[in-house]
């Protein structure tokens, strides 16, 4: 089910706030009502967490991490990763990360098998990633922009790119990540997927000002809410509606 | 509601304005230019109206022009140090279109919308309804600019038009909240809508660095859109009725410092002398700033509103 929240009247939930499928980390905010959403929809489910990084609040942006680890930068301080350490799920391995590119969540993009980096991220920096997160790691773009944690979103399920992604593009990245891939946009067309949005497996997060079509491509692509997939791996649209949408003439 | 006429005239009204070399602080340029002042304004810019669209643009459209205006501005303010790098700055000729509300500008609105802080709760409901309300209220931006960045927008909402979208009914209700008893009937009187001519919430924002002539300008954009609206809307009588506005608020955002007050729109000040009362509350507090800040609602009618313009004007052309 994709919720539309905001933090502080920001529609970029996906700066203040990083979400796995084991765990979910949300930014010290002046009320706690965005923290409460959260807390509504994943609590009986996976641990919420508060969390600062260096002090600041952008956690989404600072931080990357799938249901196996966490990598944090340097900038985190020994206290901070103390807190993360203690309120993290058993499995989860947290790890601080020296490189020089600190907005982990902008340079890189994972889901539990696969990670898009950076192209200037360090050699040690994809190791660690490899290790950590369990994960294959590919150095590739995203409509030519660098920044791929910034301009795509992934989970297991499926995948989004910035809207100006090439078709040859879509192809390529979809059989490197293995998911499927739609080129969309979030918060009323803003292109920058990571800071509007985050999903997981079974739910997605984004800001108020997402328009009701950006909503249904999210949940179509990323499986979430009524068009989560059901037994026979097709979502409800196309076996309980299918009679009353499609007309048969003969 | 608003169709063709109407934007042909605005086309034909439409003032091109080459900015102004940035204000410096110091003295010692070696430009020749008029001083507008005792203080620091120097300004070299031409003011030219454009009759037809055949202009030729002698800048980049890229947004990239904004940057480097501002770098432009601290090499000049750096005073003395910087002396010999003046020769090889030259002034960056901007030239900015007064544009109708409409879509494209959600964001640049919106942004504007969000810097207040009693009005950033309601940014993208009160950006829907400024395009709306297309009749009124203007937009700077520049030609051809992809980006459709919004230098400054101001625009006046009539209270009861859109007395049903949530946020006019939580401005309401704000305004009255903290309303000193002895203007509290008259308050309600003005925000239901009862009063012989309507009255609007004036919402204006603007960048930090536009040039005085474009801020001037910008008003008396609003004051032409608000006469041509009454003659010439095409809604029908009612419309053009709503648009005749006797009473104007303003919700001003100023910071409290030293127990002073200070309004960050000079041209608020302006509009507060003139002004039949005027009434302050604390705005919500935001992460990070350590200032105090306020909101002044500023209540004027129709005269004062003009007064207040040729104050403007005075102020500013001298």
């Amino acid at each position: 089910m994709a919720v539309r929240c905001a933090f502080e009247n920001s529609n970029e939930v996906g700066v203040f706030s990083a979400l796995t499928n084991s765990y979910c980390l949300v930014g010290v905010g002046g009320s706690e009502n965005f923290y409460s959403v959260f807390e509504a929809e994943l609590q009986d489910h996976i641990p919420v967490i508060h969390a600062t990084v260096a002090g600041c609040r952008f956690v989404g942006r600072t931080t990357v991490g799938n249901k196996r680890g966490l990598l944090v930068p340097t900038t985190t301080s020994d206290v901070e990763l103390q807190h993360l350490r203690n309120s993290l799920p058993d499995g989860v391995v947290i790890q601080r990360v020296e490189e020089r590119l600190s907005a982990l969540g902008n340079v890189i993009a994972c889901n539990d098998h696969v990670a898009l980096v950076h192209p200037d991220i360090d050699r040690e920096t994809e190791d660690v990633i490899a290790d950590v997160l369990g994960v294959e790691v590919f150095r590739q773009t995203v409509a030519g922009q660098a920044l791929v944690g910034s301009y795509s979103k992934f989970t297991n399920c499926g995948g989004m790119v910035h809207p100006v992604t090439t078709v040859e593009d879509m192809e390529e990245l979809s059989s490197l990540l293995q998911v499927p891939l739609v080129a969309g946009t979030v918060n009323r067309g803003s292109d920058v997927l990571g800071g509007g949005l985050v999903v997981n497996d079974w739910a997605a997060f984004t800001g108020l000002d997402t328009t009701s079509t950006e909503i249904s491509v999210m949940e179509s692509i990323f499986k979430i809410g009524e068009h989560a997939l059901n037994k026979q791996g097709s979502s409800s649209i196309v076996t309980n509606m299918r009679s009353s949408l499609i007309d048969h003439l003969s | 509601m608003v169709s063709m006429p109407k934007k042909q005239k605005k086309e034909g009204e439409e003032q091109k304005l080459s900015s102004a070399r940035p204000p410096s602080s110091d003295d010692d340029d070696t430009s020749s230019s008029e001083d507008e002042s005792d203080d620091e304004i120097i300004l070299e810019g031409e003011l030219r109206k454009v009759e037809d669209e055949d202009s030729e643009k002698s800048f980049d459209d890229e947004p990239e022009t904004k940057r480097p205006r501002k770098e432009e501005k601290k090499i000049d303010d750096d005073g003395g140090n910087c002396s010999s790098d003046e020769d090889n700055v030259s002034p960056l000729k901007v030239e900015f279109t007064f544009n109708d509300a409409s879509e494209k500008f959600f964001h640049g609105l919106k942004m504007h919308l969000h810097s207040n802080p009693v009005l950033a709760p309601y940014s993208s409901a009160l950006a829907d309804i400024a395009i709306e309300n297309v009749s009124v209220g203007t937009i700077i931006s520049t030609e051809n600019d992809p980006d459709d960045n919004v230098f400054g927008f101001a625009t006046v909402l009539n209270v009861t038009t859109y007395q049903k979208h949530d946020c006019i009914q939580e401005l309401k209700a704000k305004c009255l909240k903290y309303c000193p008893d002895e203007r509290k009937e008259e308050m309600k009187t003005v925000l239901s809508g009862k009063t012989n001519r309507p009255a609007g919430f004036l919402l204006h924002s603007r960048m930090v660095n536009i040039p005085l002539e474009i801020t001037q300008a910008l008003h008396q954009q609003l004051v032409l859109d608000m006469d041509w609206a009454v003659e010439h809307a095409e809604g029908g009588k009612e419309e053009r009725k709503s648009h005749d506005f006797g009473v104007f608020i303003l919700l001003a955002p100023c910071t409290r410092v030293n127990g002073s007050l200070i309004y960050k729109y000079f041209d608020d000040e302006i509009f507060s002398e003139h002004a039949e009362f005027t009434y302050e509350f604390n705005a919500p507090k935001s992460y990070g700033s350590e200032e105090e800040h306020v909101c002044s609602v500023i209540a004027f009618t129709k005269t004062g509103h003009r007064a207040a313009m040729e104050d403007l004007k005075k102020l500013i052309s001298g």
